[in-house]
């Protein structure tokens, strides 16, 4: 599987999950494990599509690829930098902070609108 | 204490004294800040022949007083209010991202494009001052 499969794959895979989370007897979407999953495939969805426009890092074995991939974004594509930061910042939340998430304020869609942009993307400027 | 440790204490402390003193009503009072907060503290204690003034600023209220700031800039720059914040990753002395809420976002809810195109825009106008934030080195929208 390549990094750009394993990209469209993540956010496939919170496309169904929003779509199908009425028809899941196990789970709401009110629940804070729904928003924990989706925010943490998204992010993933977007490290990987950085690291299929960047094969020398997705080659290293350097610690601290997330940040190493922000400060390069940072130089060179400010807006998606933004965009990488902020979905980094939620899936810290995501896998690690206890705290709960302001739902009602946060809107699924709209990040998920944001990564499948990127996603779409053919060149990156990494 | 780590160098990057002292380096905040310092950074925090010259921002108290640039926001917090200015802000703070003292004229011949005695003022304690932020006392209810149970992590550590940096404290200054000025004493005057004829006043005791003893300022407790903790790093919560520094944290708190930045947000304000960010608050105020966006409302100075976008003309909009700030109505919800939300910090969803503090990692000890790493910056962290810092997620607000504004008024102005109802008049395009849907259009998610006008959203993004206003979310880069907040970033764009609050660079340098993120990049001189103690707390934050990026802002976006919930």
């Amino acid at each position: 599987m390549s990094h750009e499969d394993l990209a469209f794959k993540f956010c496939g895979f919170v496309d169904n999950f929003i779509k199908e989370i009425d028809h899941i007897s196990f789970i709401d979407k009110n629940d804070e494990i729904f928003y924990r999953v989706c925010l943490q495939k998204l992010y993933y969805a977007l490290y990987h599509k950085m690291l299929q426009h960047d094969v020398a890092l997705s080659e290293s074995n350097a610690p601290n690829q997330h940040e190493t991939i922000y400060k390069k974004l940072l130089k060179n594509d400010p807006k998606l930098a933004q965009l990488y930061e902020k979905m980094k910042s939620l899936r810290v939340w995501a896998d690690y902070k206890l705290d709960e998430i302001p739902k009602s304020a946060l809107d699924l869609n709209y990040l998920q609108y944001q990564v499948y942009k990127v996603l779409r993307r053919k060149t990156i400027n990494i | 204490m780590t160098n990057s440790s002292n380096n905040l204490v310092y950074k925090a402390f010259g921002f108290a004294t640039a926001s917090l003193l200015a802000l703070a009503p003292v004229s011949g009072e005695y003022v304690s800040i932020g006392s209810s907060y149970q992590g550590n503290y940096y404290s200054n204690n000025i004493a005057t022949s004829n006043q005791n003034v003893s300022l407790q600023i903790t790093v919560e209220d520094l944290f708190n007083a930045e947000i304000e700031k960010f608050k105020k800039l966006i409302y100075d720059n976008f003309n909009t209010r700030v109505t919800k914040t939300w910090v969803p990753a503090k990692n000890g002395e790493d910056k962290s991202c810092l997620f607000v809420k504004c008024d102005i976002q109802e008049t395009f809810k849907d259009d998610y494009e006008k959203l993004s195109n206003f979310e880069f825009d907040l970033f764009v106008a609050l660079k340098n001052d993120l990049e001189n934030s103690i707390f934050f080195n990026m802002i976006a929208i919930l």
